[in-house]
């Protein structure tokens, strides 16, 4: 499991590989909480994520409610079919921007 | 010894040799502490059970039992959360015996000639491991009291409800709260009953402390005869206020209803709903639509519900992910697919069982269901179910005999406030009505229902005749609801003491203009399923029912005790 | 090489304070024992008994500050582990009179 991120402007890209459960809440956090003022839009790129447990479902909405709560505009990409699945199950599509 | 910065250990020296005993006597006495002696193995193993030293110098070469063989049988005998440290004296210089010696259990070596120095300083530094390791030890046994005593407390809270019915079959880890996973059940005061599954995610306390209020507010708000919504509204909003952000509750909320014979599910962030058709063999997928519970504001919650019409027998099977990610010894899991074409083969007994003989075959090891959460419930028809028996949860007979209250509803609070839980409260605190709540709650709610409808709204129940019909019945109800901009319903609710019980009038009146309330009553006992039976019901449950001459105030009689 | 360590021994009479009397003497007397039944097992070519006495001379020898001896002893310990008794046989003799002298010096310097 290893969490990296781009910066473009006011954008930020997050990759997560691997599996993303608890062990990489520390990672995750540091991630969006260190964020440059001027980001307001936000990408978890889940290419290279092969599974996702409920804790990372709650790394999301931390994130979620870090970068404004309704008002955050946070998409998330590139979700395998299991990925997507947990995704969808848990109806997070009314939450986030899922493609 | 708390508080001191020094600590005075029991210490077991066992040594063949003597003089090297003498030695490391003078040495461990002279810090401070108490000394044991063994001159061999079997000594050691003695004074070891006897004395329960707090660390252990064991050398390696003695006769009969040698040190390596002691230190096996202190590892092997002690108890799990004991740990004591042992260091094996010893000349030896071989790095395959030094290694053996760690192997055996050792936690480290002096070698000889023995300096005081460096035994002091190993005797501190054991001393220091020994004591965070008994702090450990006391934190780990204090946290299992108080897991014991969390459990007792949501036990209480969170009673078995009715899970006991014969229609509910249940499979739950005695310990299942510290996983996060939760199963309520309850009757309705109007004969339905309310199911609810829950997964919190996270594990231990968290998990069972957010368990707690959901399990009270379920039962007692269930009990009091708040609609499903109302429930699960008030159960999200609980959660979201009391749980931090990034916690929350999968779960499936079902209501039955065992006169109209139609299930209401909601589903959020739980697997697929199964309903099982017991008799086309077939199976309906109800997948979640909704988020879990906890995440949304109660102003953002909106729940969307499926309603199922579902035949006596057809059975809906509710699940965590624990059944789906149960693994076996290829490390595989279960899977829906597994899951899923259990419902295809024929069964003898019943399809609950056949599900969890098919998880433990898959996991290859008896009691494998013990961490699975798995709920089904049967529809079943209300006279084989009965009426919930709502007994006194409280001691003697008592509470207010004689009163009368009237409580008048405008056309705003009409439009979406349920006024049956706070009167069937002020109602049942006349303890002799409490075990008639279930009946109480369907007159009042049919007789309400009428008053409103019939009366204020002025909907036809003819209406209701056929299918469509039944539909438009309701959607004219909302728009008519909507548009309303006066009108009200009156309860009055009177109780005098008669005999040992008491006598309970109950008077509704509303604004509308009134109906011929005859007729209505003749032709409701020949219709068909859809309607009708409301009044007929009514006339089961009070001793006298009348309606004045224009047929916009209805007076309802119910004495008790009542025969049984 | 000198046959006893008198700095070493007068720390250890510190520690020991009166019990540092029964220490040399409890030497004395195992190691003379010792020294017999070494004999005994070179003869009786007891490899294993060899190996565990020459062990526990060592032992107790380097625990006193007896350096030669524990040498000594060593050598032999070493060799009976691998199944070798010739070391033995070859410096029994000096094993005898070293730990006859040291002996002699240890209770001439402490226990009179």
């Amino acid at each position: 499991m290893a969490v990296t991120a781009t910066t473009q402007g006011n954008s930020i890209t997050i990759q997560v590989s691997g599996r993303f459960d608890f062990s990489s809440h520390q990672e995750f956090r540091q991630i969006y909480e260190n964020v440059t003022e001027e980001v307001n839009q936000y990408t978890v790129d889940m290419k290279d994520a092969t599974y996702l447990d409920s804790s990372a479902l709650g790394m999301l909405l931390l994130m979620r409610d870090y970068a404004g709560g309704d008002s955050a505009k946070i998409e998330i990409i590139n979700c395998n079919d299991d990925v997507k699945k947990i995704l969808t199950i848990s109806n997070f599509g009314q939450l986030f921007d899922i493609r | 010894m708390a508080g001191n910065e020094f600590n005075s250990l029991r210490i077991l020296i066992a040594d063949d040799n003597e003089s090297d005993r003498i030695i490391l006597k003078g040495i461990v006495t002279k810090e401070g502490h108490e000394v044991v002696q063994a001159k061999d193995g079997e000594e050691a193993l003695k004074q070891y059970r006897d004395t329960r030293p707090d660390l252990i110098l064991l050398d390696v070469i003695m006769p009969g039992l040698n040190g390596i063989e002691v230190a096996k049988e202190v590892r092997r005998t002690s108890l799990a959360d004991e740990y004591v440290p042992i260091i094996f004296l010893t000349s030896l210089v071989d790095p395959k015996a030094l290694a053996e010696c760690l192997e055996s259990g050792g936690d480290d070596f002096l070698s000889k000639p023995y300096s005081r120095t460096i035994l002091k300083a190993k005797i501190k530094a054991f001393g220091r491991m020994r004591n965070m390791q008994e702090k450990l030890r006391d934190h780990n046994r204090q946290m299992l009291i108080e897991q014991q005593v969390a459990k007792t407390i949501f036990d209480n809270v969170a009673h078995a409800g009715c899970l006991g019915m014969s229609n509910i079959s249940y499979s739950l880890s005695p310990l299942s709260v510290f996983n996060g996973d939760t199963v309520l059940a309850e009757r309705k005061p109007d004969g339905g009953m309310h199911l609810f599954l829950g997964d919190f995610t996270g594990h231990g306390l968290p998990a069972a402390i957010g368990a707690m209020p959901l399990a009270e507010i379920f039962y007692g708000m269930t009990a009091k005869g708040f609609s499903t919504e109302e429930v699960l509204r008030e159960m999200n909003s609980k959660l979201n206020d009391i749980l931090p952000t990034g916690v929350f509750c999968c779960g499936c909320f079902i209501a039955m209803d065992f006169y109209e014979n139609i299930a209401t599910i909601w589903v959020g962030g739980l697997p697929d709903v199964v309903c099982f058709r017991a008799e086309e063999r077939s199976i309906d997928i109800l997948p979640s639509e909704n988020l879990p519970l906890g995440i949304l504001s109660a102003e953002q919650f909106s729940p969307k519900f499926t309603e199922l019409r579902m035949s006596a027998e057809d059975e809906l099977f509710v699940w965590s992910d624990g059944i789906i990610e149960a693994r076996n010894s290829e490390n595989e899991f279960f899977g829906e697919d597994r899951l899923f074409e259990c419902f295809t083969h024929e069964v003898q007994g019943s399809m609950f069982q056949r599900i969890l003989n098919s998880v433990e075959e898959f996991v290859g090891q008896a009691g494998a269901e013990d961490d699975i959460t798995l709920l089904s419930v049967k529809m079943a028809d209300i006279d084989e179910i009965g009426l919930p028996d709502f007994n006194s949860k409280r001691g003697s007979l008592g509470g207010p005999l004689d009163w009368s209250f009237s409580y008048t509803l405008r056309h705003l609070s009409l439009k979406e406030f349920n006024p049956l839980p706070v009167v069937l409260s002020i109602i049942t605190e006349v303890e002799g009505l409490r075990s008639l709540s279930g009946q109480l709650y369907t007159l009042i709610a049919e007789l309400y229902s009428n008053a409103l409808e019939h009366g204020v709204l002025n909907l036809s129940s003819s209406l209701k005749a056929s299918p469509e019909g039944f539909e438009k019945y309701y959607l004219e109800r909302e728009s008519r609801l909507d548009s309303m901009t006066d009108g009200s319903v009156t309860i009055h609710v009177h109780h005098e003491p008669l005999g040992t019980g008491g006598r309970l009038t109950l008077t509704i009146d509303d604004s509308g203009k009134g109906f011929d309330h005859k007729k209505v009553t003749e032709a409701a006992r020949s219709d068909a399923d859809y309607c009708g039976r409301g009044i007929p019901l009514v006339k089961g449950i009070s001793k006298d029912i009348h309606y004045n001459e224009s047929g916009n105030s209805v007076t309802a009689y119910l004495e008790w005790p009542q025969e049984k | 090489m000198q046959l006893i360590d008198s700095d070493f021994l007068n720390e250890l009479q510190e520690i020991l304070e009166d019990e540092f009397c029964t220490l040399i003497r409890t030497y004395v007397k195992d190691t003379s024992a010792r020294v017999d039944v070494l004999k005994g097992a070179i003869q009786n070519q007891d490899t294993t008994s060899v190996y565990e006495v020459a062990h526990s001379i060592k032992g107790a020898s380097l625990n006193l500050g007896v350096t030669v001896l524990s040498e000594l002893c060593l050598q032999v310990e070493t060799a009976a582990r691998e199944g070798d008794l010739t070391v033995a046989e070859r410096l029994f003799d000096t094993i005898n009179t070293k730990a006859s002298e040291t002996c002699r010096v240890l209770q001439e310097s402490y226990l009179s």
